[in-house]
């Protein structure tokens, strides 16, 4: 195992873990307020290396999101955001290269293009994975309200949870 | 093929996107409850739109063939009408009267039966409406029966379908004549007897009423030939005649009111008296 892979394999146990064994047992409710579900996992999928192909990213993120669906006997949910977060990987990828472009090896990060780049970067990527979770989770349009409030508020709290984790680990790659 | 791969290479991500999407929405809707109602439920409503809508497509296409059947049924009438009137304007040459003997009343069955071996209608029409007792009975397409008792408003009408009925038939186009009579078998046949050997009779030559009995005037249409036997050292064929009118599903009949039945009574009555 070379010291690339390591880090990834790392952030996948440990996202994997705090998801199942912190973050899905604690309740975020402020009174009647009760739109908080942060996600900490996709911050695996978002911190990838550049060059891994969307096909071979969709499968890790479908093998992450099966196994957390697995601990919370949400089957198909968190997978199917997983890989929808995959598959929109790429395309955001394009989108928002900046002007020196990418060093395709590396995982986009804070330290090696701008903080304000990654924190919009995440912040695109995890409204997505958001919003197609809550799809899923209500899964008829009549849930349209409470699909796009707990998408607001999850993301606002996964977001911070992903600030939080970039300036405590400060990871390198 | 190597443009199938080369599309696999091209679109293979989004080729397995379908793919681990199908896979995550499969488990979902297989293992998560509510998630499964729902997609039970709009299923099933799409599934009732879908047959609904099919089931309009049907009615319309059938609406279709409603249709010809009605306009060949019309163009029949309309042929039987232009002979009609040609048979009339022929009659009207002749300064002929014209056949009035016979006035058609009208009924609707409200009792039928075809199992029994004697089978007997009951018509809505009795002695206030003119039906008597004797009276032939008839469909658009055939003969049925004659009337044998009569009350105010109704009255029954022995089947051919019965053992005790004979009516008096002739094979069309030749004045030989026989009795009809039924076996108590097959409710769509009857036996035509009585036709000497000699007759060059072929299955499906039209059997009409021979207009010898006095319940039915001549050439009203009953049935076709369907089988011709000739047992040995028999004289006479037994013929089996298969009935145009369908027994089993009768609802409106005709019942023939004789105008000249007491002239043609008195007459035979003097000849019997003498």
């Amino acid at each position: 195992m070379n010291s690339d892979t390591l880090p990834h394999i790392l952030r996948f146990i440990g996202f994997f873990l705090i998801q199942v064994l912190v973050l899905q047992n604690i309740e975020f409710n402020i009174g009647i307020l009760q739109y908080f579900h942060p996600m900490i996992y996709p911050l695996f999928i978002i911190m990838l290396p550049i060059k891994t192909p969307v096909s071979l990213s969709m499968l890790w993120a479908f093998l992450l999101g099966i196994c957390i669906d697995y601990f919370s006997s949400s089957f198909g949910m968190h997978a199917g955001a997983a890989v929808f977060l995959a598959y929109c990987r790429g395309f955001i990828l394009n989108f928002m290269e900046p002007r020196g472009g990418y060093n395709v090896a590396h995982s986009p990060n804070a330290k090696r293009y701008s903080i304000k780049w990654f924190f919009q970067f995440c912040a695109v990527l995890l409204a997505l994975h958001h919003l197609f979770f809550f799809i899923l989770q209500y899964f008829a349009p009549i849930y349209a309200l409470e699909i796009i409030l707990n998408t607001v508020g999850s993301v606002l709290v996964s977001f911070i949870l992903v600030v939080f984790f970039q300036f405590i680990f400060d990871p390198q790659e | 093929m190597r443009n199938l791969i080369l599309y696999l290479l091209r679109y293979g991500s989004f080729v397995l996107f379908l793919l681990l999407e199908g896979i995550c929405i499969s488990l979902l809707v297989n293992y998560n409850e509510s998630q499964k109602e729902i997609f039970v439920n709009s299923s099933g409503n799409l599934n009732g739109k879908v047959n609904s809508f099919t089931h309009r497509v049907g009615e319309i296409y059938s609406a279709h063939r409603e249709v010809d059947s009605l306009s060949n049924v019309i163009r029949e009438l309309r042929t039987q009408n232009l002979y009609l009137v040609s048979l009339i304007e022929e009659a009207q040459l002749d300064t002929l009267q014209l056949d009035t003997l016979h006035t058609f009343i009208p009924a609707r069955v409200i009792q039928n039966s075809i199992q029994k071996s004697n089978n007997f209608i009951t018509i809505n029409k009795g002695r206030k409406d003119g039906v008597k007792s004797r009276m032939g009975v008839v469909t658009n397409q055939g003969v049925v029966g004659v009337v044998r008792d009569v009350s105010a408003n109704y009255a029954t009408v022995m089947s051919v379908l019965h053992r005790q009925s004979r009516t008096s038939a002739k094979i069309k186009g030749t004045g030989y004549f026989g009795n009809l009579t039924w076996l108590g078998i097959n409710p769509n046949v009857v036996n035509l007897e009585d036709i000497p050997k000699h007759v060059n009779v072929q299955v499906g030559d039209t059997i009409q009423t021979s207009g010898f009995s006095r319940h039915f005037p001549a050439g009203i249409d009953i049935g076709k030939v369907g089988e011709v036997e000739l047992s040995q050292g028999s004289n006479v064929y037994t013929i089996k005649v298969s009935l145009f009118a369908d027994m089993r599903d009768l609802e409106v009949v005709y019942v023939l009111e004789d105008h000249q039945e007491v002239e043609l009574d008195s007459l035979l009555n003097e000849g019997a008296d003498e």
